[in-house]
C-alpha cells in the first residue's frame, strides 16, 4: 500500500464568500518533468536553483511566428532580439531556423558574429554605438539602424573618410495610440524629424538608406497598435519611393509582442488577455498589404519579436529554504531563488507550480528569496499547498530577460541547462564560482596585507 | 543559286525566267504593291515558273519575248488576287495562277498562227554537252533498280521543266543538303506512287512527261513536312494521300488529253489545298499539326514544333497561381478521397500545418484555433468577379452544412470558359462585389470554414462555366514551389499533389532586373576569348510582332526571347554562334524570376550545338519518327548571399548533349548577377572558354 501524503496542518481564515461548486481548488498541478526530463533529478545533477530551457517550445514559438507571418505577407524575416537572451545555445537555436541577429552593443555585435551569424544579417540597433563600432559594422556590410541625428552624422563622415556607402535605415517612433509612446529612440513621424533624418540621408548621398525600423513599445497588449504603426511606416517607404525613387528595402517592424506572463495589477492572467501572435501578425500584414505598394516593389517584413518566442520556454527551478510565520499571521516562504536571478518579479507575477505530489489544501503564502535584503520578494501573495524545506517549486516563463539581466549579488549565479526532443537536458551554462567572479578583480599590493 | 545554274542548263529557260522576275517587279512598283513581297518571292515565284515552262518549250525570239512579258503580267495579277484571298482562308496559293497563264497561253497560241513559237526538241546543254549526259544517265544503268532510279531523277528534274538524269541528280543533290527530310519525302512520295501504278497495273513510264512523278514527290513534300509538321502520323497520312493524287492525276490526264495540255502540277495543288484545307476545319488540332509558323524547311519545321511543344506551353494556357500567401499544405488534391470526386475531382483543398502535422494548436474546439482560419485568400490571377456569395456561419469544428454545400464563395472570371472558384470562405470576409476587377495575388477574402467544411480550409478550383456548383475541368497552376526539408522545387504549368507544401514565387528584384531588358538600351560586353578582348554589344528591340529580342550588331546575332514577368527564356537564335550571344541563350535558355535554395530549373535545348553536320544529318532522316539526338538544359543558383534580399546570385548551368539518352557532350556556364544586373557571364565549351564582364 502507497504511503499516505503527510501534510503539515495550515491555518485559514474563514471565508464567508459566494459557494462555488468546484471548492477551494489549486490552480495548480504539480510540474515534476520538464519535457520529459525530471526536475528532481536535474536539481540533483546540476544544482538549485537552475534554469532549464525546453528546446522544442523554443522551435515551436518561432516556426509558429513564423507561419503566422508568411502565410500572410509574401517577404518575412525574423530577427533574434540578443538582448532578450543571448545564451549562445539559445541564439544558435534562432539561427538554426532561419533567424538573423538584432543587437544593441557592440557586445551583442561581437556575439553574433561569434555565434557565425554572417555580417550582412547583423541588425545595429540602439542609441550607443561608438566610431570604432560604426566601423565596424560598415567593414561587415552590416545595415545600421541610425537612432539620432548625432549619430547620423557621424555615420556620414566616417562614410566619407572611408569612401563607402554603408546600409542605413532608421528607426522611427511614432504615436500609435497607447500609452505611454515610447519617442526616446529614433526619430519623430509626427513632427516631421524622421523625414527631416530621411532627407538629409538622401541629399547627401553618402548613405544607402535601404530599411525603416520601429518598436512601439514592450508587452503590448494592442495588436490595433501595430496595424497603426504598419500604415505609419509604409506611407515614409511609400512617400521615399515617389520623392526619391528609392525602393525601401524592409520594414522593420520591431517586437513587443506581449508573453504569456500576467503583469501586477492585471485583473486577469496573461494567458487569457494576451493576443496570440497571429493577430499582431493579421494587424501588421494587412497596414502594410493595403498600404499601397506596387507588387514588385513590397518591402520584407523583419521582425524583432524575443519575448514572446522564449519567455515560455524558460522554467527556474528553486528549493524551499524554511517556512516561517509574519507577525501578521500570514505565511512566508523562503526560496533559493532571489530577485538577482528573477528580475522580472518586479513586473510579473510569475507562475508557480511545486514540484511534487500535494493535497488538496491550499494556503496563501508570501514567497521570500534568498537575499539579505528586503526588497528580495519573488511572489507578495501566492496560493500554493504547504511546502517544506527542502521541496521544489517552478517558476514558469522566465525565458526572455531574466538570464541577461540577472546579476550576482549576494549569491552566485546558478547553471542554465536545455531539455532536447530526447529528454536529455545539456548545460548551456555552468553555475558560477568564487573564481569566476573574481576573474577581473585586482588587489593592489599595499592592500594585500590582512592584519587578521 | 545551284538551281538558278541548273536552269540555265538552258538557255531560252535561263533568259524567259529573269524576264518574268524583272517584269513581276516592275509591276509591284508600278502598281504600289508591298515591295516585300518580291524579296521573299511571294508575288515572283509563279511568273517564274510560266518562265521556265515557256522557255523550256518555245525558241527564243522577239514574238515569243513579247507573249512572255503578257504572261508574266497576267501570272503577277492572278498571283495578287488568288494569294490575297486564299491567305484570308489560311490556304496557300502553289501553284495555280502559273497554271491558270501556262493553259491560256497553250491554249491560245494554238489560235494564233502568225506566231509560230517552235518547240524544241533538245535542251542547249544537253546539245552542247551530249557525252556528259550520256554518260550519268548510263553511269545509273549498272544499277539493278535502274528503271526506278531514272525515273526518279527525271521526275526531279521536271520540277525544272526538263527530262535527263544529270539535272535530276543536280537536284538531288542540292535537295540533300538543303533538306535531308524533303530528299527523304521525295523518294518516300514517288516510291508510294510508283507502287501504286504498279499495284494497278497503270503504265508509270510513258506519262512522264505529264509530271506524274513529281506531283507524288511535291505533294510528299508539302504534307509531309512543309504544312504539316514532319512527323510519323504525316507519313502515313502520305500512305493515303498520295495514291488520292494519282488517282486524281490519272482523272484529269484523260480530261486534259482531250485538250492537249500538259497536266504540270494541277494533281499536287489539288491534294495540297484539300488537305491543308480540310485540316484547319478540325474541332481539336492534335495529332496532325500544321505548321503554325512557317521556316521554309521541314527540319526546322519539325524541331522548333517539337521543342515548342514541350518547352512553350506557358504560351498556350492563362496563367493561373495559388489563391495563398506562403506556404499551405495540400489536404487533398485532384482526384482526393474525401469529395474531390467525378465531376468535381480537379479541385484543391488547402491549409496550413504545424510540424507535428496539426492544423490546429490546442484546444482547438474553435475555428481560430485552427492556423488557417482567417488568413487572407488571394486572387489567383486577374479577372473580373462574376459570383460571390456571403453569409454562410463558419461551422462548428466537425460539423458540416450540407444544405449550402459550398459555403462562401466568390467566382471570378479569367477568360473565355475559365472561371476560378474559392470556396468555403470566413463569413463577411470578402472584399470584393459582383463586376469587381481584381488583379494577381489581391486579397479578396479570408480562410473560413462555411458549407461543407468539417474545420477551417481553402478550397480552390477551376471550371468552365460561372455558376456555383459547376463541375471542375483540368487546368495546370502557371508557376509554384514545392517546399522539402529546407529547399524548394520549381513547377510549372503542373498539379499540386496532396500533401506537398507548395507556395507561390515572390518575384525577386534582382532576377527580375537582371533579365528586364530595357527596350532601346545597350549591354556593351567586354569579352574574352582565347587571351583575346573584343567588345559584343547587345541591342534590346521589340519587333512589329512585339516579339523582344536582344541583337549583336558586331556579330549579327539575334536572339529572341520571352519574360513574362515569372520566366524568362529564349526561343530562337539566329547568327553567329561564336558570339558572346550564343553562349548567353545557352546558358540562360531559362530562367525563374524568383530566388529560392535548391530550385533547379530544367529545359530542353536544341541538339545542334553539340553534334557534327554529319551526326545531325543522319537524325534529320530519322527525325520524324525518333530523335536519338537531344540536348537538356539545366540551372541552379550555385551562390546566393541571402535568399530573402540578395544582392549577389550566381547561377550555374550545365548544358548537355545525349545520344542515345546517354551524355556525350556537355558544357557549362555560369552568371553572376548584382543589384545593376547581368554582371558577368563565364561559358565553357570543350575547354574553350570565354569571360564577359558588363561595362553598360
Amino acid at each position: 500500500m502507497e504511503k499516505k501524503l503527510y501534510e503539515r496542518p495550515i491555518i485559514r481564515p474563514l471565508n464567508t464568500g459566494l459557494m462555488n461548486k468546484y471548492g477551494n481548488r489549486t490552480e495548480y498541478m504539480p510540474v515534476t518533468h520538464i519535457e520529459g526530463a525530471s526536475v528532481k533529478e536535474m536539481l540533483k545533477k546540476y544544482g538549485s536553483p537552475l534554469f532549464v530551457f525546453s528546446e522544442r517550445q523554443i522551435r515551436e514559438n518561432i516556426r509558429s511566428a513564423k507561419r503566422a507571418f508568411e502565410t500572410r505577407y509574401p517577404k518575412v524575416q525574423f530577427a533574434w532580439s540578443y538582448k532578450t537572451n543571448y545564451l549562445n545555445g539559445i541564439c544558435s537555436i534562432f539561427h538554426q531556423e532561419g533567424s538573423w541577429a538584432e543587437v544593441v552593443s557592440r557586445m551583442e555585435y561581437d556575439k553574433a558574429l561569434h555565434n557565425g551569424v554572417s555580417g550582412d544579417k547583423i541588425l545595429f540597433n540602439g542609441p550607443d554605438k561608438t566610431d570604432a563600432d560604426l566601423r565596424e559594422a560598415i567593414k561587415n556590410n552590416s545595415p545600421i539602424h541610425i537612432d539620432h541625428l548625432d549619430e547620423l552624422y557621424r555615420l556620414t563622415e566616417i562614410a566619407t573618410e572611408l569612401n563607402v556607402k554603408p546600409r542605413v535605415a532608421i528607426r522611427v517612433n511614432m504615436d500609435v495610440g497607447v500609452y505611454p509612446m515610447w519617442d526616446r529612440f529614433g526619430f519623430n513621424y509626427e513632427s516631421g524629424q524622421a523625414w527631416d533624418a530621411i532627407n538629409k540621408i538622401m541629399a547627401t548621398g553618402k548613405l544607402n538608406l535601404i530599411g525603416l525600423h520601429t518598436h512601439i513599445g514592450t508587452y503590448m497588449l494592442s495588436p490595433n497598435a501595430y496595424g497603426v504603426a504598419g500604415y505609419k511606416m509604409a506611407d515614409l517607404a511609400i512617400g521615399i519611393q515617389q520623392k526619391f525613387n528609392t525602393t525601401i528595402q524592409y520594414i522593420d517592424m520591431g517586437g513587443g509582442f506581449a508573453s504569456k506572463n500576467t503583469l501586477k495589477g492585471s485583473y486577469l492572467k496573461g494567458t487569457d488577455i494576451v493576443p496570440e501572435v497571429a493577430e499582431y501578425a493579421e494587424a501588421i500584414c494587412t497596414s502594410l498589404l493595403n498600404a499601397g505598394f506596387r507588387n514588385n516593389d513590397l518591402p520584407t517584413l523583419f521582425l524583432e519579436t524575443g519575448r514572446a518566442l522564449i519567455d515560455d520556454a524558460g522554467f527556474l527551478l528553486g528549493t524551499v529554504i524554511a517556512n516561517k510565520r509574519l507577525s501578521d499571521g500570514r505565511k512566508a516562504t523562503i526560496l533559493d531563488i532571489g530577485v538577482n536571478i528573477l528580475f522580472t518579479s518586479f513586473w510579473y507575477d510569475h507562475k508557480i507550480s511545486p514540484a511534487q505530489e500535494f493535497g488538496s489544501h491550499t494556503e496563501d503564502t508570501v514567497l521570500y528569496g534568498p537575499l539579505c535584503m528586503n526588497i528580495d520578494v519573488v511572489r507578495e501573495n501566492v496560493t500554493l499547498p504547504p511546502m517544506n524545506a527542502g521541496d521544489n517549486i517552478v517558476i514558469h516563463h522566465v525565458g526572455a530577460y531574466d538570464i541577461t539581466q540577472s546579476m550576482q549579488f549576494i549569491s552566485l549565479r546558478p547553471a542554465v541547462v536545455i531539455v532536447d526532443k530526447m529528454a536529455n537536458p545539456h548545460l548551456l551554462k555552468r553555475s558560477e564560482t568564487l573564481e569566476d567572479m573574481q576573474r577581473n578583480e585586482l588587489v593592489p599590493e599595499h592592500l594585500k596585507h590582512n592584519k587578521n | 543559286m545551284v538551281l538558278m545554274l541548273v536552269s540555265f542548263a538552258d538557255l531560252g529557260v535561263g533568259v524567259s525566267g529573269l524576264v518574268t522576275i524583272v517584269v513581276c517587279q516592275i509591276c509591284t512598283v508600278f502598281f504600289n504593291f508591298n515591295r516585300s513581297y518580291i524579296f521573299d518571292g511571294a508575288y515572283t515565284f509563279n511568273a517564274l515558273m510560266v518562265g521556265l515552262a515557256m522557255g523550256g518549250m518555245y525558241e527564243l525570239s522577239i514574238h515569243y519575248l513579247i507573249v512572255l512579258v503578257i504572261a508574266s503580267m497576267f501570272t503577277f495579277f492572278l498571283t495578287v488576287l488568288i494569294s490575297g484571298k486564299m491567305a484570308n482562308a489560311g490556304l496557300p496559293m502553289l501553284s495555280l495562277p502559273f497554271l491558270i497563264t501556262i493553259w491560256t497561253v497553250f491554249l491560245s497560241l494554238s489560235n494564233f498562227s502568225g506566231i509560230q513559237l517552235v518547240s524544241k526538241q533538245m535542251f542547249s546543254l544537253q546539245v552542247w554537252f551530249p557525252h556528259l549526259f550520256e554518260s550519268v544517265s548510263s553511269w545509273f544503268d549498272q544499277f539493278a533498280f535502274k528503271d526506278v532510279v531514272h525515273l526518279y531523277l527525271r521526275s526531279l528534274s521536271a520540277i525544272f521543266f526538263q527530262y535527263n538524269d544529270l539535272t535530276g541528280l543536280i537536284i538531288a543533290i542540292a535537295l540533300l543538303f538543303h533538306s535531308r527530310m524533303s530528299f527523304a519525302l521525295t523518294i518516300y512520295g514517288f516510291l508510294i506512287g510508283y507502287f501504286f501504278y504498279h499495284f494497278l497495273e497503270g503504265d508509270f513510264t510513258p506519262l512522264v512527261y505529264s509530271y506524274i512523278g513529281f506531283n507524288f514527290m511535291l505533294t510528299a513534300i508539302a504534307l509531309g513536312g512543309f504544312f504539316i509538321v514532319p512527323s510519323t502520323k504525316s507519313h502515313l497520312l502520305l500512305l493515303f494521300v498520295v495514291p488520292v493524287t494519282a488517282l486524281l492525276l490519272s482523272a484529269l490526264h484523260t480530261l486534259f488529253t482531250y485538250f492537249n495540255l500538259p497536266l504540270f502540277s494541277l494533281p499536287f495543288n489539288i491534294i495540297v489545298v484539300l488537305m491543308v484545307g480540310v485540316l484547319r476545319m478540325r474541332y481539336w488540332s492534335a495529332g496532325l499539326q500544321l505548321v503554325t509558323l512557317q521556316q521554309y524547311s521541314p527540319e526546322l519545321n519539325h524541331y522548333k514544333t517539337a521543342y515548342a511543344e514541350k518547352r512553350f506551353k506557358g504560351q498556350t494556357y492563362f496563367h493561373i497561381f495559388l489563391p495563398i500567401i506562403g506556404e499551405w499544405y495540400v489536404s487533398q488534391g485532384h482526384e482526393g478521397n474525401i469529395t474531390h470526386k467525378d465531376g468535381w475531382k480537379h479541385a484543391w483543398d488547402f491549409d496550413v500545418r504545424d510540424e507535428k502535422g496539426e492544423t490546429f494548436h490546442l484546444p482547438g474546439f474553435d475555428v481560430k484555433d485552427y492556423y488557417c482560419y482567417d488568413l487572407p485568400v488571394v486572387s489567383p490571377s486577374f479577372g473580373w468577379v462574376v459570383k460571390v456569395l456571403d453569409g454562410v456561419q463558419d461551422n462548428l469544428i466537425k460539423d458540416v452544412n450540407l444544405e449550402q454545400n459550398w459555403g462562401n464563395t466568390i467566382i471570378i472570371k479569367h477568360g473565355e470558359g475559365i472561371y476560378s472558384k474559392l470556396s468555403h470562405l470566413k463569413p463577411y470576409s470578402i472584399k470584393v462585389k459582383e463586376g469587381d476587377y481584381v488583379r494577381s495575388g489581391e486579397v479578396i477574402a479570408s480562410c473560413g470554414s462555411s458549407g461543407r467544411s468539417p474545420e477551417p480550409h481553402l478550397h480552390f478550383q477551376l471550371q468552365a462555366n460561372p455558376y456555383i456548383g459547376s463541375q471542375t475541368f483540368q487546368y495546370p497552376l502557371a508557376h509554384y514551389l514545392v517546399k522539402n526539408e529546407d529547399d524548394y522545387e520549381f513547377h510549372s504549368f503542373d498539379y499540386p499533389k496532396e500533401s506537398e507544401v507548395v507556395r507561390n514565387m515572390i518575384l525577386n528584384p534582382l532576377m527580375a532586373n537582371a533579365f528586364g531588358f530595357i527596350q532601346g538600351k545597350e549591354y556593351i560586353w567586354e569579352v574574352k576569348e582565347n587571351g583575346k578582348t573584343r567588345t559584343e554589344t547587345w541591342n534590346a528591340y521589340v519587333d512589329i510582332y512585339n516579339k523582344q529580342y536582344l541583337y549583336c550588331p558586331e556579330m549579327n546575332a539575334t536572339a529572341y526571347y520571352v519574360n513574362d514577368g515569372n520566366v524568362f527564356y529564349f526561343t530562337d537564335f539566329y547568327g553567329n554562334k561564336g558570339s558572346l550571344l550564343y553562349a548567353f541563350y545557352l546558358i540562360c535558355q531559362k530562367m525563374i524570376m524568383g530566388c529560392y535554395k535548391g530550385v533547379v530549373i530544367k529545359d530542353l535545348l536544341q541538339h545542334d550545338v553539340f553534334f557534327n553536320p554529319i551526326i545531325r544529318a543522319l537524325q534529320d532522316f530519322i527525325a520524324p519518327f525518333y530523335h536519338f539526338l537531344e540536348g537538356s538544359y539545366e540551372t541552379h543558383f550555385s551562390e546566393v548571399d541571402d535568399y530573402l534580399n540578395p544582392e549577389l546570385i550566381k547561377l550555374g548551368t550545365i548544358c548537355r548533349g545525349k545520344m542515345f539518352g546517354k551524355v556525350v557532350k556537355s558544357l557549362q556556364g555560369e552568371v553572376v548577377i548584382h543589384s545593376n544586373g547581368i554582371q558577368q557571364i563565364t561559358f565553357n565549351n570543350k575547354g574553350k572558354e570565354i569571360t564577359a564582364t558588363c561595362k553598360a
